[in-house]
């Protein structure tokens, strides 16, 4: 009797083991394997959200540009591909002061020698979102403007020249009847 | 008597000879019209700075400026979009035109954040002044107005002036972006080259935003 009483308790105790083992599912060390998928998905989700924003554009040669992006959450740092914009290979973006979690920028000055055109610079993020950027470049003016033919700074010849001339003719018309006369009077 | 009035027409004649030999002297030595205005130095410290004045008005939407008016030296002039040219330099009214302007069309118009620019003439052969001419006589505070096709009339208050060698042409002090509405003035200035027939230098006036009307 004392030997069926000590089988029905361990009965129980194995049973309730099972259960709590059941009802707590798996265990950290357990959890290994769908670890992975669970990762997977945050990265996804991060390329979903991936936003980026190029300011001022369009813009210009020689102007400092910002580039913005979000790569959602998980992410603690991003990298921008400069090279496409004639600048280093790998620029490490900043996180974004005051800003929400996942957020970077980065404030270039363009090379004064990049050409007019649409770009689409790439930028990685550490959770394994990726982008790209899209932003124009638009012409500046290289040569400074030649606006005039020098007018003002090489033409002489004031409207004193001709009523110069008419005060020397009308002198030498003076001068001639004025002689003329003293001519006339010796007669 | 008669001896009183040939005297004196001979004296008159002396000095009417005279008188007009230096006339004809001067006229042809001397510049027919005073060379353009030169801004002074210190009007080009805010340009260099790059410290623009910022009002809250409502920045205007993309539309093609028409008409450019400067009540202080009297400029109301047509405008004309031209872009680039092969060689880099912006398309510019024709010498035969000398009284319009051109706008810079692949840049931001009058009234939208970034900086628009207008060029226009400082001389032209046979009419002497042009548009521009008295461009570096602007000074500060000066009002500057620019009707766009919108009807929309862009108000800008001139913060510097300057004048730049052409040698030293500061292309990203001129045409750098601003985040607030700007408008720059472009003409030729400074000592006139008769080997090149060009101007050395460039005068730039350096206006900021503060309205639009209609």
């Amino acid at each position: 009797m004392r030997f069926v009483k000590a089988v029905i308790a361990a009965a129980c105790v194995s049973t309730a083991w099972l259960a709590a083992m059941v009802l707590a599912g798996p265990t950290p060390t357990t959890s290994a394997a769908p670890a992975a998928p669970a990762r997977l998905a945050v990265a996804k989700v991060s390329a979903e959200h991936l936003t980026a924003r190029v300011s001022p554009d369009p813009s210009a040669p020689g102007t400092r540009t910002t580039f913005d992006v979000y790569c959602g959450p998980h992410a603690f740092s991003a990298t921008l591909f400069g090279v496409t914009l004639g600048m280093a290979n790998l620029i490490l973006m900043h996180s974004t002061p005051g800003g929400m979690s996942g957020e970077f920028s980065l404030t270039v000055t363009l090379p004064n020698s990049i050409a007019p055109g649409t770009y689409h610079p790439s930028v990685d993020c550490s959770n394994g979102a990726a982008g790209v950027f899209e932003f124009s470049v638009n012409p500046v003016p290289q040569q400074p403007p030649e606006t005039g033919d020098g007018a003002t700074a090489t033409q002489t010849g004031s409207p004193l020249v001709p009523i110069g001339y008419g005060l020397m003719m009308i002198g030498v018309l003076a001068g001639g009847v004025a002689l003329r006369r003293r001519v006339m009077a010796r007669h | 008597m008669i001896r009183f009035i040939r005297n004196w027409l001979i004296g008159a004649a002396i000095v009417l000879t005279l008188t007009g030999a230096a006339m004809s002297y001067l006229g042809k030595h001397v510049l027919r019209w005073q060379p353009p205005a030169r801004p002074p130095a210190w009007e080009a410290k805010a340009a260099k700075s790059g410290t623009v004045p910022v009002t809250n008005a409502k920045p205007l939407k993309r539309s093609q400026p028409v008409r450019i008016y400067i009540p202080k030296i009297r400029v109301w002039a047509r405008i004309e979009p031209r872009g680039l040219r092969r060689n880099g330099a912006v398309g510019l009214p024709s010498l035969k035109t000398p009284f319009l302007t051109t706008w810079f069309d692949r840049g931001p118009a009058p009234g939208q954040p970034g900086t628009a620019a207008i060029y226009g003439h400082v001389d032209a052969d046979k009419v002497g002044p042009a548009v521009f001419y008295r461009l570096g006589s602007l000074r500060r505070k000066d009002l500057i107005y620019v009707t766009l096709a919108s009807s929309d009339v862009a108000i800008f208050r001139v913060y510097s002036i300057a004048m730049y060698a052409k040698t030293q042409f500061p292309t990203a002090t001129i045409y750098r972006y601003t985040h607030w509405p700007t408008l720059r003035l472009i003409t030729c200035g400074g000592r006139f080259d008769p080997a090149t027939h060009h101007y050395l230098s460039n005068v730039v006036v350096f206006a900021s935003y503060v309205g639009a009307r209609r």
